[in-house]
């Protein structure tokens, strides 16, 4: 009897103890197929994650050095130590360049990412820089003792071009339009000029471009490359090396550059701003432009008004020995240019720099500060 | 016979008090085997929600990053923006027409995305997938088609076809939002704020929510 009965408990408890082992067992199973399902997901994203990194440092090799051909590197987290090995080549389309960023992970799983980029110009392509020393989308008052020298190319080869004008153009006091060689000789005169006055009349050679219909109807897009709206603007604004809101902002003076001044509470003042070798790009939104005198200006200056039909109608004045080594471009009408002597010269070495010519001495590739390396949108994939 | 009675069991007294000890040991026993049991089942509902979740918000994001991946995209760009009769331009994710707010909704519940797969299953290389959330069944719907995408607008009725993507009989999806993030376009590339929430069908005490933020890499024209 009693031995019996010693079998029955055992019986029941082994029962109840198989039954508790194997639930545990069951759930300890399930719990281990979701932490490998857990790992495998975390894996997967260091993987892409540095896959990521690859493609980053690509795009930052490829600013400093145009002819890198690859990288590689690894990453380190908690979970999962990767490799990443980035192929860079030149794509079948010039001046596209495929990157190819693989990450391996030491089981062999491996992510690949892939995408585009170009080098791609602050200015529009398609102009490589304004057509002349003074782009005026209104009047253009040539008063005082102005000087311009023409672009020599500025409507085709060999036909120079000192003023593009959507209204007229009046030449008044002692104005004077004549070519680089004429300049650099003797300065511009009478005799040599293409447009001056004499007396009361003005003589006004082909090289003055006034109430032209063939104007461009939107200058931003003819200086950037993209009809202006608030889409075109966002790309401007990451293309900017800076956003200043003043024009007397210590960074306009610091080298190199294109820079955006926006709210400067009405009016833009600023003395010399840029230098032969260190051309700028202003950019000046809804404010009243004023060149100090004796200021001398490399580069493009372009004033801005986001609603040029309407007021208020913001003005572009200089005063006496102010000088612009470039090109200057107002989207409105509203220029000034008060009592004094004045130099508009379109200079080919400066554009070219802005546009990174063939013959820029900032570099054609993207040490030039005014070409950026750039995704193209669409060139994504992660396979 | 003294002796005898003395061996024949056990006093009244004694019986019951050891019914009741049996008694109080098996009902422990008991009650431990049904809270491991309870227990154990909450966890194995959990851990097959939040996998669940989370797989399904992967395979969402993973497929709104391809969104605009086209292989003539370079091409169409040489000249600057590209012409909207470009084929690559197609493909664009678009935040007025691929996204669609049911009315009464506060943020989109449906999203089309488009991308060219050179390997696809069926077609030359066209991917149109959309995601919908059917509000009534709290379920999530997926239909992909593999032809050249047009211009029209997402509607309702492309929201509501397609697949589940998760049986109802196990999770319900509460909510369901495609809002594109705020602030988006500082740099010309947007994103899409993805928010999930979801509950076991039988235990809705048992929920959990995610949130993503999804770059279009793509995006940025």
């Amino acid at each position: 009897m009693n031995k019996v009965n010693g079998f029955t408990t055992l019986t029941v408890t082994l029962m109840l103890v198989s039954i508790l082992v194997a639930v545990s067992v069951f759930i300890g199973k399930a719990l281990v197929s979701e932490k490998r399902i857990a790992l495998n997901e975390i894996e997967y994203r260091v993987a892409y994650a540095t896959a990521e990194k690859g493609v980053a440092e690509a795009v930052a090799m490829i600013k400093v050095d145009s002819t890198v051909s690859s990288v590689s590197g690894t990453v380190n987290s908690s979970s999962a130590q990767a490799s990443y090995n980035v192929d860079i080549t030149d794509s079948a389309m010039a001046g596209v360049i495929d990157i190819i960023s693989t990450a391996t992970l030491p089981g062999g799983g491996q992510t690949r990412i892939s995408m585009q980029v170009a080098e791609r110009g602050i200015l529009n392509p398609d102009n490589s820089g304004p057509a002349a020393p003074m782009m005026i989308n209104g009047t253009a008052p040539l008063n005082g003792n102005i000087t311009i020298v023409a672009n020599p190319n500025g409507s085709g080869k060999g036909v120079p071009v000192s003023v593009w004008s959507k209204d007229t153009v009046n030449i008044g006091g002692n104005a004077k339009t004549c070519g680089m060689e004429e300049y650099k000789e003797n300065g511009c005169t009478t005799k040599n000029s293409y447009s001056y006055n004499q007396g009361a009349t003005p003589v006004i050679g082909a090289d003055i471009v006034a109430n032209d219909p063939g104007f461009p109807s939107d200058m931003f897009d003819y200086v950037f490359g993209e009809p202006d709206s608030a889409a075109a603007w966002e790309h401007i604004y990451a293309k900017a090396t800076a956003i200043v809101s003043s024009c007397s902002d210590p960074l306009l003076t610091g080298g190199a550059g294109f820079f955006i001044v926006e709210g400067s509470s009405g009016t833009c003042t600023f003395g010399t701003v840029g230098s032969p070798t260190s051309p700028v790009i202003l950019l000046v939104k809804d404010a009243n432009v004023v060149m100090n005198g004796g200021s001398v200006f490399h580069g493009l200056l372009f004033s801005y008004d986001s609603d040029p039909d309407n007021t208020p109608d913001y003005t572009l004045s200089a005063a006496g020995g102010a000088t612009i080594y470039g090109s200057l471009l107002a989207n409105h009408d509203g220029v000034k240019l008060t009592g004094g002597t004045f130099k508009f010269i379109y200079d080919e070495g400066v554009i070219c720099d802005l546009s990174g010519c063939v013959n820029s001495s900032l570099g054609t590739g993207s040490s030039n500060p005014f070409i950026s390396i750039d995704i193209i949108p669409g060139s994504w994939k992660d396979w | 016979m003294l002796k005898l009675n003395k061996n024949s069991g056990f006093s009244v007294m004694e019986m019951l008090v050891s019914l009741v000890a049996g008694l109080v040991v098996v009902a422990g026993a008991i009650s431990l085997f049904t809270t491991v049991m309870v227990s154990g089942n909450t966890t194995l509902m959990l851990s097959r929600l939040n996998q669940d979740v989370q797989s399904i918000t992967d395979i969402m994001v993973r497929d709104i990053q391809r969104a605009g991946y086209h292989p003539s995209a370079a091409q169409d760009m040489a000249l600057g923006t590209p012409a909207s009769s470009a084929k690559s331009t197609k493909y664009q994710f678009s935040t007025t027409a691929d996204l669609y707010t049911t009315s009464g909704a506060t943020a989109p519940g449906c999203i089309r995305i488009k991308y060219w797969d050179p390997d696809p299953p069926s077609g030359d290389g066209s991917v149109i997938r959309i995601y919908g959330y059917d509000a009534t069944n709290k379920t999530l719907k997926v239909s992909t088609s593999y032809t050249e995408p047009g211009s029209s607008a997402l509607g309702s009725g492309d929201c509501s076809g397609g697949n589940k993507l998760l049986s109802e009989t196990e999770v319900l999806i509460d909510s369901l939002s495609f809002a594109l993030a705020s602030g988006s376009g500082a740099t010309g590339m947007r994103a899409i704020e993805l928010a999930i929430s979801a509950s076991h069908t039988t235990r809705p005490a048992l929920s959990m929510s995610l949130q993503r933020q999804v770059k279009l890499r793509n995006d940025g024209y």
